[in-house]
C-alpha cells in the first residue's frame, strides 16, 4: 500500500485510503502505526523511504531502542 | 502445605501459568529473521520447532478473509478452489474423482477420502483438513505438506476475485517494490504487440529518446538475451535496474528492415503522465496513468490551456489503467464544484464508509468537458469518469471501461509471505459499484474495424439504472471516421475520430453541463446513424 504523506510533527501518515497514527518511530526510517475503525485497532508497519506500508497481526517491528511491541484488535499496539 | 483447591494454590497455579504464557511470548518475538533484508527493524517470527504447525498460514489466511475480505466469504467456494488447487498441485493424473452429487471423493489406488462441502466455515474446515492430509500421506517423498498448504491458499484466493492473491516472500518483496526512484529505466512505453517486444513511444529526454529509438521498433535481444516467449514482466524487469548501469538492446526496425543494437544507461526517468495539445478551442488533455506527479503535471497542462484560450476540455483516459486514489481525486477536483462528492468507497461493514470530495475552490468547472473511456480505463480512470459523469458536468465518449472498482489492502502474515485482499470497493457518487457496472459511456463508440460489437450492451445492465443507459448512443467507429471525412476531418494516428468527434461536439459549445453537449452529439449522430 502506498504511503501517501507523513506528518511527523503530529505523528500521522496517510496511506491510500486510511489515516494512521505513529506509534512508533524508528529513526524516521520505520514506523510502526495504528488505526481505529468501528471500535477495532489494525496495526500497519512502514518503511518510510520506500513510502510503502502492509497490515500486520503480529508485529515484527522493532523500536530504535529495542523495544517490542505487541497487537491486540480490541485494545491497539502495546509496548512490552 | 496447600492442598490443589485452596486459593493459594490456585493463585500460585495462575502465576505459574502467566510466566509460561510471558515466557513463550517473548521466545516468539525475540525470533531471528527478517523480511525487509534488515532483521534490526522487521524481523519475521518463527516458529519454535515444537508446536506442529500444519495449516498454521492456510488458517491464519482464513482468518483475515473471514473478517476483512469485502464481501462475506462464500465458504464452500473457498475451500472447494483450495482443494482443487492442491490436487493439482499434486497431480491430477495419479487420481480417481467420484462426485455423487451430496459427497466428493478422491481416490489414490487402494486408499480413499470422502467429504462434502456445505458453505459452514469449521465443518469446511474439517473436511478440507481430511483432503490435507490424504495428499500429503499419499504423496510423502514427491511434495512437502508446506507446498499442498501455499496450494490450499492460493486457491483459496483465487476462489475470491481477480484481485484478491498470496504473495510469497519473493513476490511479496516485489510488491513493496521502492517506489521513491531507486530503480532506473530507458524512458520507452513497451508492448507485447504479435508476441513481439515492441516500443509504443519514448518519452522525452530519456536514454531511449537520446538514442532515437523509435514506436514500432521491436527489441529482439536483452543483454544478448532473446525476448520472444518472455512474459511482458519479465521484459520490464529486464529493461528496469539501478540507474547508472547499463544494459544492451538489439532493435528490429520493420520499417526500413534493418537491426541494430544499442547499448543505454538506465537513468531515473520522470514518467509524464499527463500531455496537452490545443485542438483549436479546445484542450486536450490526454492522462496515461495517475502517479505521484499527475495532478502536478495536469496543473501545468490547464495552465498551458488558458494561454491558448481554449473553451472547452476533452480529457482522454483511454488505456489509463488507474494508479493513485488521491491523484484521481484531485485531478477531478478540478472540474466540479468544492466539497462535491468525487468517490467513496464502502467495506464490509455498514460504517466502513469513506467519502472523497473535491477540494479546489478555483477551478475549470465551468468549462464543457468530455471525458473519453475505452474497455483499457481502469480503477482511478473510471473514479474520475464516473464523478464527472454523475455530476452532470461532463459527457462521457467512448467505450465501457473495465470494471476495477475494488481496493486492495496488503497484508503481511506470520511467516514472511503477504496477501493482497480486496477489502472494500468504489462508488460512483450516485451509487454504482464500478466492478459491476463499469463506466458506460452516454456515447459509445462501437470499434466495430476489431469486430466488437455493442449488441450485448443493453441486455447486460440491470433495471434500476436502464433509463440512463437507454439514454446511450451506440455508434460504429468505421461510420464516425466516415462522418468526419466527409466533413473534411484528417483522420490519423494523432487524431483518431473519437477525439476528433468529440471536439466536434464541444465546437461552440459554452455551457458546462453535459446535457448541452449530449443534445449535440444527438444532433451529430443523426447524421451518422444511416
Amino acid at each position: 500500500m502506498n504511503i501517501i504523506d507523513i506528518d511527523f510533527e503530529k505523528g500521522i501518515v496517510r496511506s491510500d485510503y486510511k489515516v494512521w497514527e505513529i506509534v512508533s518511530n524508528n529513526n524516521n526510517q520505520y514506523l510502526l502505526l495504528q488505526r481505529e475503525e468501528n471500535g477495532r485497532f489494525h496495526a500497519a508497519e512502514a518503511e518510510v523511504r520506500r513510502k510503502q506500508m502492509f497490515e500486520v497481526k503480529e508485529i515484527a517491528y522493532r523500536g530504535p531502542n529495542g523495544e517490542t511491541f505487541v497487537f491486540d484488535p480490541d485494545s491497539g499496539i502495546l509496548k512490552i | 502445605m496447600n492442598s490443589p483447591s485452596s486459593p493459594q494454590w490456585k493463585r500460585s497455579l495462575r502465576k505459574f501459568l502467566a510466566g509460561v504464557v510471558v515466557a513463550l511470548a517473548c521466545f516468539f518475538l525475540y525470533s531471528p529473521g527478517g523480511f525487509w533484508g534488515n532483521a534490526e527493524h522487521f524481523p519475521t517470527p518463527v516458529h519454535a520447532g515444537f508446536f506442529n504447525d500444519d495449516l498454521e498460514l492456510f488458517e491464519e489466511v482464513l482468518t483475515l478473509v473471514s473478517e476483512r475480505y469485502v464481501y462475506a466469504p462464500d465458504y464452500k467456494k473457498i475451500f472447494s478452489s483450495s482443494i482443487e488447487e492442491m490436487l493439482s498441485t499434486a497431480g491430477l493424473e495419479n487420481l480417481i474423482f467420484e462426485n455423487t452429487g451430496s459427497e466428493q471423493a478422491i481416490i489414490k489406488g487402494a486408499h480413499k477420502v470422502s467429504y462434502h462441502l456445505d458453505a459452514n466455515r469449521s465443518h469446511d474446515l474439517r473436511a478440507f483438513k481430511e483432503v490435507y492430509y490424504f495428499l500429503a500421506n499419499e504423496f510423502k517423498g514427491s511434495l512437502n505438506k508446506k507446498e499442498l498448504e501455499i496450494a490450499g491458499v492460493t486457491g483459496m484466493m483465487k476462489g475470491l476475485d481477480p484481485f484478491s492473491q498470496y504473495l510469497d516472500k519473493d513476490l511479496f518483496k516485489k510488491s513493496m517494490r521502492d517506489t521513491e526512484g531507486r530503480y532506473g529505466g530507458l524512458g520507452m512505453v513497451i508492448t507485447l504487440k504479435d508476441l513481439q517486444l515492441t516500443v509504443v513511444r519514448t518519452m522525452k529526454n530519456s536514454p531511449a529518446h537520446r538514442a532515437r529509438i523509435l514506436p514500432d521498433d521491436v527489441i529482439t535481444r536483452i543483454d544478448g538475451r532473446a525476448t520472444k516467449g518472455l512474459q511482458i514482466d519479465e521484459l520490464a524487469s529486464l529493461l528496469r535496474g539501478l540507474p547508472r548501469t547499463r544494459v544492451t538492446l538489439t532493435l528490429f526496425r520493420p520499417g526500413t528492415g534493418e537491426e541494430k543494437t544499442y547499448t543505454l544507461t538506465r537513468q531515473i526517468v520522470a514518467v509524464e503522465t499527463v500531455s496537452y495539445k490545443p485542438l483549436g478551442r479546445t484542450g486536450y488533455i490526454k492522462i496515461t496513468s495517475f502517479s505521484k506527479q499527475t495532478n502536478k503535471q495536469l496543473k501545468r497542462a490547464l495552465r498551458e490551456g488558458l494561454l491558448d484560450g481554449v473553451k472547452s476540455f476533452i480529457l482522454d483516459l483511454r488505456d489509463n489503467p488507474g494508479g493513485l486514489l488521491d491523484q484521481s481525486v484531485q485531478v477531478a477536483s478540478h472540474f466540479l464544484m468544492r466539497g462535491q462528492l468525487v468517490v467513496y468507497t464502502q467495506g464490509r461493514g455498514k460504517d466502513d464508509r469513506r467519502e472523497y470530495k473535491a477540494i479546489y475552490r478555483k477551478n475549470f468547472n465551468r468549462y464543457p468537458v468530455i471525458v473519453l473511456v475505452n474497455q483499457h480505463s481502469a480503477s482511478a480512470a473510471e473514479i474520475v469518469a464516473g464523478a464527472l459523469r454523475d455530476s452532470g458536468r461532463a459527457l462521457i465518449v467512448g467505450e465501457k471501461s473495465y470494471g476495477k472498482g475494488t481496493v486492495q489492502t496488503i497484508f503481511r502474515v506470520r511467516d514472511g509471505s503477504g496477501l493482497r485482499l480486496t477489502t472494500s470497493k468504489y462508488y460512483t457518487p450516485s451509487g454504482i459499484d464500478i466492478t459491476r457496472k463499469k463506466i458506460v459511456p452516454e456515447i459509445r463508440i462501437v470499434d466495430d474495424v476489431l469486430h466488437q460489437t455493442g449488441d450485448s450492451f443493453l441486455a447486460e445492465v440491470d433495471s434500476p439504472h436502464k433509463l440512463f443507459y437507454e439514454t446511450s448512443i451506440s455508434l460504429k467507429k468505421s461510420d464516425v471516421e466516415k462522418f468526419l471525412r466527409e466533413r473534411g476531418e484528417t483522420v490519423d494516428r494523432e487524431n483518431d475520430p473519437t477525439v476528433l468527434f468529440a471536439r466536434m461536439i464541444l465546437q461552440d459549445s459554452t455551457h458546462a453541463n453535459k446535457s448541452y453537449a449530449l443534445a449535440k452529439a444527438r444532433e451529430l449522430a443523426a447524421n451518422i446513424l444511416y
